[in-house]
């Protein structure tokens, strides 16, 4: 009987832990991503812009030109990014998109490739191929305007990347990927950019005093609206499900079996 | 006529005492409705001890939770589609236009204290409710406990489920927030979609074209007070039959009590019974509470109030709603027109396939005792492996539901298996074919071996015994 | 005994726990609450009492396993007799044949009579659904009512449109998208509909309505979150992916000197989930 007892208590004790584990690192954690730095904005000097570029280009050839073409005219492998502009080229280093570990390979967030500096240098050296956006300044601040965030935010971006930011897949392989962890200036370059099968949106659509308010509220999301407790990747119904099983299952069958310990024969 | 001497004939047997207060309660309230006799068969009914047989009681005690926090919210909830301009204290949403009843859940999630508690346990004790529902059903299905003469109760408990899928329905759209209102379009698109009646019937039920603004208002009747009306005549239909049936029991017996289907072994409905039920609805409350603490369910203030112009993903009802989800995903495009008349292709996924499914599943304790030719009386249950092709049956039928649940959220799997999402449609539209098929295949097959297993071990001894 | 009396104090000790987290739950609710210390008290408090009843019926409780005798539930030919005999012969059912088919008939009567009001909860559905608020003459407005002028979207880009004096009206809720003009396949007899490469379609799913708000750029296809529906916004909206069965309605749209857009007159086909008679729109237009 003491050992029905026990197995009692394990039960209980799995109960728990693998709810934990499904809630904070399992399936039902939300999506772990590096979170981009920002972009330095300091305005550098002349000669140091001219050394920059030197940097960037040399940088440029190494890592980047094999597949864009030594001018960024594009090759076979990989599309011209004449007209990228520096937000194309911070949004895609920044955000470890690129540069890709071979051709052809799924365009994927992650750890970016290069340091502060480099990033920099790249940016200048790209941007000077050709014309482009520029890297939008998005400010974001405790004064930021969240309910005008969310109202553009639904408007524009929930349709693909989910109202809680949870990204989702959109069809035809793509991915809208969850921005709960994305810096202000990527949201803002992204928006502007359109990077993968992202539709762009232009300052008359979207205006920079709208990127930062938009950056503010996922902010915001992230960090100020989850009263209720864990958010099980804010995915919605289809978490909620597996929690409301996994519950289920392990907590109230085991309780059940407990309670009628007794049983013989 | 004193009190004291119309003492509970349970305690009888012992030496007289002086009479308690309770003796001559108890005397008082025989004496005028001689409720002790019948108090007495019902302290004294015997219930069988197996753990199997609380599975209802958890759906039961869910039930139980869901009225007790309903209650509660209904104290706030206002069912009003009015426009207003949110005022409250969640900054994202100020002054955004939102409808009273969209407001009315806000203020209750951050306003009212413990508001927010309560509806997270409500909400989670639905998804619980219905998960109990379907285990307490597979354990009555894969055990035969459906078979004569207990038809009757499970025509009660399929009743019960389907009012259940139609209360949670009907409760996840009530905040009148941007997820529930996507859901609410795809109910008209269906109800739209049944030939000749279908847009008659969907403006019956919505109040005009979607989205009506009459709708919160119906819904809410339907949700506090129809459906919960309904579910305590059934509940009730439901435990009073199983009283006067008593417990079916597992073969074997307990200890040197053998199980005849003449008898029924068990506890004392009081006090062991009465303690370990009350025993078990605290600790299923205890684990909803923790649950509804520590982990949130359907944040409405992330989705924002519903606007009919906008639209979030993932979209997806809840658990139990999901196969119908699936089917619609996987649902082919045709959409043929004969005679002038169009058949949508919602049709044939959101109405045919599940009223042919449920029809089955409704039907199931006739079918079998038709294609088996055994109408005798059972109070003795069966192990699953003993009817194998029940088994298999039953086993089909759970894997297509899984499939098809599988396919609802075809795009937060994409997400996590990176695939696309059309190869996922694809995947599923063969697997709800051919799974069913192997995994029924398999559960027959696995049954017979079984039985015939248990067959050579039998030793002679048990032979005599089980034919007696 | 001891072991008795160990296990009392046991349940002793989770009925006290239970007290005390009811009154810690108090105090949290005076101090203005928080949903998680909130909710794990509760849980205490709950859990630790239903601990210590079921410890109380397994451990002191003398409850022995017993057996019990069925009875036949079916009644004795006698008595199902009787009963048959009370309703039919002493009501005279049996009788009075014409009377009881009367009564039913009036039951039946008063049936229908009281499921009458019932068809007030809704309209019948007319041409409703046949119909949007678009008209020839409608100006392509933002949700904030701003007119879209032809330069605002970049290519490739999208917006949700209404006619000007229907802001927010569901049903007419319109996608405009501008997609390279040499790309597009439209049928000859649409091709004015697309002036400078500026379509727009309705934004209502033809499956089960869901607004089809996910566009692919790169490919032009619009995706419904609802059940993946994909809509090719280069070939007419035709749906090319998933369980939708008909295009999204096209809106005749026409240039305006100042760059605005204005409709050409309504959808030529019912937007929206497919109903049975759609094909019968009749003078609608
Ligand atoms: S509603 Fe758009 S795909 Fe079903």
């Amino acid at each position: 009987m003491s050992d029905r007892r026990a197995l009692g208590g394990v039960a209980a004790v799995v109960a728990v832990a693998a709810l934990g584990w499904a809630v904070t690192a399992g399936p039902l954690a939300p999506d772990r991503i590096p979170v981009a730095e920002e972009a330095g904005s300091d305005v550098a000097s002349t000669a140091a812009q001219v050394t920059e570029a030197a940097r960037g280009a040399d940088l440029y050839q190494a890592s980047c030109a094999a597949c864009h073409g030594p001018g960024g005219e594009g090759t076979p492998n990989g599309p011209a990014i004449t007209a990228s502009g520096a937000a194309g080229v911070d949004f895609m280093l920044r955000t470890g998109r690129m540069p890709l570990p071979e051709p052809g390979q799924p365009v994927r967030r992650g750890a970016p490739a290069f340091d502060d500096t480099d990033i920099q240098a790249l940016v200048v050296y790209v941007a000077s191929l050709g014309q482009g956006p520029a890297i939008p300044d998005v400010q974001v601040s405790a004064a930021s305007d969240t309910a005008a965030g969310r109202a553009a935010y639904i408007a524009t971006c929930a349709a693909c990347h989910g109202a809680g930011a949870s990204g989702d897949a959109v069809g035809g392989g793509a991915v809208a990927p969850p921005l709960l962890d994305t810096a202000p200036t990527q949201v803002g370059e992204a928006i502007r950019i359109g990077p993968g099968a992202m539709p762009a949106f232009d300052p008359s659509q979207v205006s920079d005093a709208r990127l930062g308010q938009i950056a503010a509220y996922l902010q915001f999301l992230k960090q100020r609206a989850a009263p209720g407790g864990q958010t099980v990747g804010g995915v919605g119904p289809v978490a909620e499900g597996y929690v409301g099983w996994l519950v289920y299952l392990v907590a109230l069958l085991g309780v059940t079996r407990w309670i009628e310990r007794h049983r013989r024969g | 006529m004193t009190a004291g001497r119309n003492r509970p004939a349970a305690t009888g047997t012992e030496p007289a005492l002086a009479p308690t207060e309770l003796d001559r309660l108890v005397g008082w309230l025989d004496e005028r409705t001689g409720f002790a006799r019948l108090a007495r068969t019902v302290l004294r009914k015997v219930f069988p001890d197996h753990w199997s047989f609380l599975l209802g009681e958890i759906a039961l005690f869910c039930y139980v939770i869901l009225v007790l926090t309903g209650v509660f919210l209904t104290f706030f909830f206002a069912a009003d589609t009015r426009p207003v301009t949110y005022q409250g204290p969640y900054p994202p949403l100020k002054g955004a236009d939102v409808s009273a009843a969209f407001d009315s859940v806000m203020r209750l999630s951050f306003e009212v204290r413990a508001g927010l508690l309560m509806r997270q346990i409500h909400h989670w004790t639905a998804v619980v409710f219905v998960a109990a529902i379907v285990v307490h059903v597979c354990r009555i299905f894969f055990t035969g406990a459906f078979r004569r003469p207990r038809e009757i109760n499970w025509l009660v408990g399929v009743g019960l489920l389907l009012l259940a899928l139609v209360a949670g329905l009907t409760g996840y759209s009530l905040p009148d927030d941007l997820l529930s209102g996507t859901g609410l379009r795809i109910t008209d698109a269906v109800v739209t979609s049944i030939p000749f009646i279908g847009p008659w019937l969907a403006y019956l039920i919505f109040g005009g074209e979607f989205p009506s603004t009459e709708l919160i208002g119906r819904l809410y009747v339907f949700h506090i007070m129809l459906l919960p009306a309904l579910m305590i005549g059934g509940i009730t239909v439901h435990l009073l039959i199983l009283w006067f049936q008593k417990h079916t029991q597992y073969p074997g017996g307990e200890g040197r009590l053998t199980a005849h289907e003449t008898n029924v072994i068990g506890r004392h409905f009081w006090p062991g019974q009465v303690f370990r039920s009350f025993g078990l609805f605290l600790l299923i409350a205890a684990v909803l509470a923790v649950l509804g603490g520590l982990v949130q369910i359907n944040p409405v203030w992330v989705y924002g109030p519903f606007v009919s112009s906008a639209v979030s993903s993932p979209a997806q009802p809840d658990w139990y709603l999901g196969w119908l989800e699936g089917l619609l995903r996987m649902g082919p495009n045709w959409e043929p027109t004969l005679f002038g008349v169009t058949i949508p292709s919602v049709f044939g996924p959101s109405i045919v396939i599940p009223t042919i499914v449920f029809g089955a599943f409704t039907l199931w304790p006739f079918i079998e005792a038709r294609v088996s030719g055994d109408h005798n009386d059972h109070q003795i249950l069966q192990w699953p492996w003993q009817a194998p092709v029940r088994l298999g049956i039953g086993a089909a039928a759970l894997t297509f539901f899984i499939v098809l649940t599988l396919a609802g959220g075809n795009d937060v799997l994409a997400v996590y298996l990176r695939v696309r999402v059309e190869d996922l449609t694809a995947a599923a539209r063969i697997l709800a074919v051919v799974a069913p098929i192997a995994v029924g295949l398999i559960a027959w097959r696995l049954g017979v071996e079984r039985a015939r297993q248990v067959d050579r071990e039998r030793t002679p001894l048990e032979e005599l015994e089980s034919g007696s | 005994m001891r072991a008795q009396r160990r296990i009392e104090l046991v349940i002793a000790g989770l009925f006290a726990v239970t007290a005390l987290s009811g009154v810690a739950l108090l105090a949290v609710y005076i101090l203005g609450g928080q949903t998680q210390v909130e909710g794990i008290l509760l849980g205490i408090a709950l859990g630790s009492l239903g601990l210590g009843v079921v410890l109380w019926a397994q451990e002191l409780m003398d409850t022995p396993i017993v057996i019990e005798e069925r009875q036949s539930a079916t009644s004795s030919p006698a008595e199902a007799a009787d009963f048959q005999a009370a309703l039919t012969e002493e009501a005279g059912f049996t009788r009075r044949r014409m009377l009881v088919g009367m009564l039913l008939a009036a039951f039946a009567g008063l049936g229908a009579a009281l499921a009458i009001p019932v068809l007030s909860l809704g309209p019948a559905p007319g041409r409703e659904q046949f119909t949007t608020s678009w008209r020839k003459g409608s100006r392509l407005v933002l949700g904030d009512g701003t007119p879209v002028r032809a330069g605002d979207l970049p290519v490739d880009s999208l917006v949700t449109v209404f006619p000007e004096d229907a802001i927010g009206v569901t049903d007419s809720q319109t996608l405009l998208i501008r997609v390279p003009p040499d790309l597009l396949r439209l049928d000859p007899a649409r091709a004015a509909w697309a002036p400078g490469g500026y379509v727009a379609y309705s934004k209502i799913c033809t499956h089960a309505g869901c607004p089809v708000g996910l566009f692919r750029a790169t490919e032009r296809k619009l995706i419904c979150p609802c059940h993946q529906s994909t809509f090719d916004v280069l070939a007419g909206a035709a749906p090319v992916f998933g369980p939708a069965g008909r295009p999204l309605p096209q809106l005749p749209i026409h240039m305006e000197a100042d760059g605005t857009f204005v409709a050409d007159g309504d959808f030529p086909d019912p937007v929206g989930p497919s109903f049975w008679n759609l094909t019968s729109r009749g003078g609608a237009g």
